[in-house]
């Protein structure tokens, strides 16, 4: 009895001190666990108060609010060279996992056509977000269908679309390649946001906008705006559910460029501290918080890719890119 | 009259304490934030962002609104006693702020320029108030080509600003024009003008750009004046600092113009405030002034000071009306609406009426606040100019650097402020001007954007400036703007040959 | 030399004016059938004004007054560019702090306390407004990173 309850007591003790043990190095300990001990910079390649910007707030609101992460988190917006710098640096930093960046698919876009940088720099860690794209038309166009608009491009007619840069770019040469027509046929005006290429459209200065439907509902709701196709595989949900694919309005393949948000670190960071990262990021994608501050205010569907998957994704995003560059 | 009504409705929101209270705390961080150099009211907005998280929604926005609002007030502070401008528009109060300032009258220049403030804040408001949505899809009217147009027609104005040198002018504006071609094209999203450098690739920053510029080249310069006595050598009073009667009548016209020139341009895409400030002080120009522009006239100050603050208020109509933001900062105060669950745009004001009008009521208590304050800190600032020169260069050459680090969070930024200032500094000892340089710099980007948008949607021709309404009238009036010196050239040449015979 | 800088000036902006318009034409087209101006046109139209108009200048500058540039001006340049490099090394507050102390000791001659006194309000002013108040996070230099992580 006594040799069971002293057997026992050391096991406890034992694993105690494992447990307590294994958070407070920096490298991997024996049980491969990891904590960063020092402060977080978190890297954002916008401007305070954008897109990217407030996506990176919440997640850091939610780690601070829960004690996900007993370092301070330190956002640093680097918006030098369109995001460039910002990005190289952390593709080049320490692999001590103190260093994270927030990267979406409207970031590898320009990265990947205007410099030597490419997703192999980094580590993905997760994606937390993804969204796909709708086209608009105003109230008074000139076509009474999409598919009139498509066949007027394809007899060497005009056909203006506008959008924002970054990943929308991607979307048009989709749609050049499944349509078969020539950037002078299907033309493609590029604006700052989608917010400008709206407000264009709303004007009626040109013909469709390629939008998200976060930013179109209420001008769907309003009046002011029609959703004539969905580039999806499937479906959206809810208001946009009666919206077609663009295989239902014409003898065409759906085609989707996905917006995709997430997190990278440094190409050196091991894969425990990658892990580790992604572990947390999964804890975050699950608060109720995340849920309704992030998900639903931005009309998403959850959605939660952990590394490997994560870096599956991006890879072939960033091959789809390459082939249309 | 139901806009009045909805309005009243709206200030008994407005009016509780708490809200007054988130007011006159958003006004108070905005005055401050506005006059930091660098900070400028994007990022300013944006890192207080967090600060109204603590209070309820309505509360949150009354502060942010109020904020944002001050801001626009705030910037001219640091034009007029230090000259450097704390944002955008704030660069044209230095061209009269500044030279008040140092011929003795600081507190007259700051007065005028919060006053002329209010003015052009209050004509905004109403006008935003009475005719919001309506205002606001006129200025969707203004699509690439009629912008395009307008902006030529703005761009031939720089001439008034050219000063005594006009071939010097128009190579300074030129040299604007290239600085802003360097970085993002943003028609193709392919760079230009870079040289390899992975910064120049995200082009030349603007704040820190202006603050070398203006500022930096500036304080370089008072090296060789440091041993002159300051502008003020006493303590000045209270009522040194006020205005006269005169003083206020010259203000006014300027104000009640520019207030209404502002507004219209706060709901054009892609026109901001500080287009405004310019579009009215280029505007003023046209007008008789005591003293010439740029000699530190009220006339000036009044001008862009109304235009910008119009302009603010303006560019409410198409944010509260449509969902689109004029500029960054609004960007960023729509990001800041949509975290509380109002989505800014066609419906808001049906969805949720309260909010939007106790939104617009709490801007008029905003504006009415930040004068109050603005008031009590005037005669205290004022002082600043009392330290000795000495003192202040290198107080305002370590502000320079602080400030532009601060806005792009880079050594970078401290970098464009350097070189910037170098070379303002060897124009102005070359009698080149600097303000057109950084007015090409603002301007010029959005012109050459929609102009190139404008021919994308036209196939290339040049024929649709002529097709759509409103750039054919605009078109129209650029040919008059361009051939009236020629006209008037003839006319008196006529005339004289006629006398002479 | 100062002399010549009123020649040098119009000349160096002729060059770059030069540089952009070749540029433009060839690296980023000029003009399209379709699309209308690329990206090349507007600076190339820009550059053609600025070397048009520098030439004149150039031509002019015979009657423009000689410019002065008093060496003490260029004192405020060093202490700048030694601010810029002494950030990389130890961060740019300390780096403030120093350029303001022997800046008020030697170049106009206050007092030791008053310079350090007066440097260390100011760089704590500069602190708590932007590095604490707004959140900025400045460089902390080669040395601070040692020591700080």
């Amino acid at each position: 009895m006594r040799t069971r309850t002293w057997f026992l007591t050391v096991l406890m003790v034992f694993i105690s001190v494992t447990v307590f043990a294994g958070g407070s190095t920096e490298a991997a300990s024996a049980d491969g666990s990891w904590k960063p001990t020092k402060n977080v910079e978190w890297v954002v390649t916008s401007s305070p108060g954008g897109g990217s910007d407030i996506f990176t707030r919440t997640i850091t609101d939610i780690i601070a609010r829960d004690k996900l992460v007993d370092q301070t988190i330190v956002i640093n917006n680097q918006t030098d060279g369109g995001g460039e710098v910002g990005r190289l640096r952390v593709s080049q930093a320490k692999g001590d996992g103190l260093t994270l960046l927030t990267f979406n698919s409207g970031d590898l876009v320009p990265m990947v056509t205007n410099t030597p940088n490419r997703l192999s720099g980094f580590r993905p860690i997760a994606i937390m977000a993804v969204d796909r794209h709708l086209l608009l038309q105003g109230t008074s166009p000139r076509f009474a269908s999409f598919e009139e608009a498509i066949a007027e491009a394809q007899s060497g007619g005009r056909v203006i679309i506008g959008g924002s840069k970054g990943d929308d770019l991607n979307l048009y040469s989709m749609m050049l390649t499944e349509f078969g027509v020539t950037e002078d046929e299907l033309v493609y005006v590029m604006f700052d946001a989608t917010s400008d290429a709206l407000t264009a459209l709303l004007g009626g200065h040109i013909d469709y906008c390629i939008g998200k439907p976060a930013a179109s509902d209420q001008y769907i709701k309003s009046g002011d705006a029609f959703p004539v196709v969905a580039f999806a595989m499937e479906r959206f949900g809810g208001d946009l559910a009666d919206v077609p694919l663009l295989s239902e309005i014409g003898p065409y393949n759906n085609i989707e460029s996905p917006i995709w948000r997430g997190v990278v670190t440094s190409k050196a960071t091991p894969d425990n501290i990658v892990q580790y990262w992604s572990d947390i990021l999964q804890q975050v994608s699950e608060t109720e918080t995340w849920d309704k501050d992030y998900i639903e205010r931005n009309m998403l569907t959850e959605y939660f890719l952990p590394w490997e998957e994560a870096t599956a994704y991006m890879q072939a995003y960033e091959e789809n890119v390459l082939a249309g560059l | 009259m139901e806009n009045l009504q909805m309005l009243m409705y709206g200030f008994t929101v407005a009016l509780s304490l708490e809200n007054i209270s988130a007011a006159i705390f958003g006004a108070v961080l905005g005055l401050i934030v506005g006059a930091l150099p660098g900070i400028g009211s994007l990022a300013g907005v944006a890192l207080l962002l967090p600060l109204t998280y603590k209070f309820n929604p309505t509360t949150a926005i009354i502060m942010l609104g109020s904020l944002y609002y001050a801001n626009m007030f705030g910037g001219a502070f640091s034009a007029i006693l230090i000259n450097i401008p704390g944002d955008g528009p704030a660069v044209m109060t230095t061209l009269d702020g500044f030279p008040m300032a140092q011929k003795g009258r600081p507190g007259q220049a700051l007065f005028t320029s919060n006053i002329a403030s209010f003015i052009g804040g209050l004509i905004g408001m109403f006008i935003v108030i009475f005719t919001g949505p309506s205002l606001a899809r006129l200025g969707l009217n203004f699509g690439p080509v009629e912008m395009a147009a307008l902006l030529l027609l703005a761009m031939t104005s720089i001439g008034w600003l050219l000063g005594e040198n006009p071939i010097k002018g128009i190579v300074t504006t030129a040299m604007g024009m290239l600085i802003a071609t360097m970085g993002m094209d943003a028609v193709r999203g392919v760079p230009r003008y870079y040289f390899g450098s992975i910064y120049l690739m995200g082009g030349v920053p603007f704040v820190p750009l202006v603050i070398g510029m203006v500022g930096f080249s500036r304080v370089i310069g008072l090296m060789t004046d440091r041993k002159s006595a300051p502008p003020i050598t006493e303590r000045l009073h209270y009522r040194d600092c006020m205005l006269t009667a005169h003083d206020f009548k010259r203000l006014l016209m300027p104000s009640i113009r520019a207030g209404l020139i502002g507004t219209f341009i706060g709901i054009l895409p892609g026109a901001g405030a500080t287009t405004a400030a310019f579009v009215c002080y280029a505007f003023e120009k046209r007008f008789k002034s005591e003293e010439p522009l740029g000699t530190g006239a009220i006339e000036g100050i009044a001008a862009c000071e109304s235009g910008n603050n119009a302009a603010a208020a303006g560019a409410f109509a198409p944010l509260l009306a449509l969902g689109i933001p004029g500029s960054g900062t609004g960007a960023v105060l729509l990001g800041g609406l949509m975290m509380w669950g109002l989505n800014p745009g066609p419906l808001l004001f049906t969805n949720h009426p309260d909010f939007a009008w106790g939104l617009l009521a709490s801007l008029f208590l905003a504006n009415l606040i930040t004068l109050a304050i603005s008031w009590v800190v005037i005669p205290i600032l004022v002082q600043v100019l009392t330290v000795p020169i000495a003192l202040m260069i290198p107080v305002i050459m370590t502000i320079c650097v602080v400030g532009s680090y601060s806005v792009t969070n880079s050594m970078y930024g401290v970098l464009i402020m350097f070189i910037a200032g170098i070379i303002g500094y060897i124009m102005t000892e070359l009698k080149y001007p600097t303000s057109t340089l950084v007015l090409a710099v603002v301007l010029s980007p959005i012109f050459e954007t929609d102009l190139r948008r404008a021919f994308l949607i036209s196939g290339g021709s040049p024929a649709i400036f002529f097709q759509k309404p409103i750039s054919c009238v605009l078109m129209i009036a650029f040919f008059i703007f361009l051939a009236l010196p020629i006209i008037k050239a003839m006319w008196k040449r006529m005339r004289s040959s006629k006398g002479g015979v | 030399m100062r002399r010549l800088a009123k020649y040098v000036f119009p000349v160096c902006l002729i060059i770059i004016g030069i540089v952009f318009a070749v540029l433009g034409v060839f690296e980023f087209g000029f003009w399209d059938e379709a699309k209308g101006p690329m990206g090349g046109f507007y600076p190339t139209l820009v550059s053609i004004l600025l070397i048009a108009m520098s030439i004149v200048c150039l031509t002019l500058a015979r009657d423009d007054k000689d410019p002065k540039f008093p060496v003490q001006n260029l004192l405020v340049i060093l202490a700048v560019l030694a601010i810029f490099c002494c950030t990389f090394l130890i961060g740019m507050f300390p780096s403030i702090f120093l350029c303001l102390v022997i800046w008020l000791r030697k170049i106009e001659k206050y007092s030791w306390r008053f310079s350090v006194i007066f440097a260390l309000v100011t760089v704590l002013v500069f602190y708590g407004v932007f590095g604490k108040w707004l959140a900025i996070s400045f460089p902390n230099g080669l040395l601070g990173d040692l020591i700080f992580g």
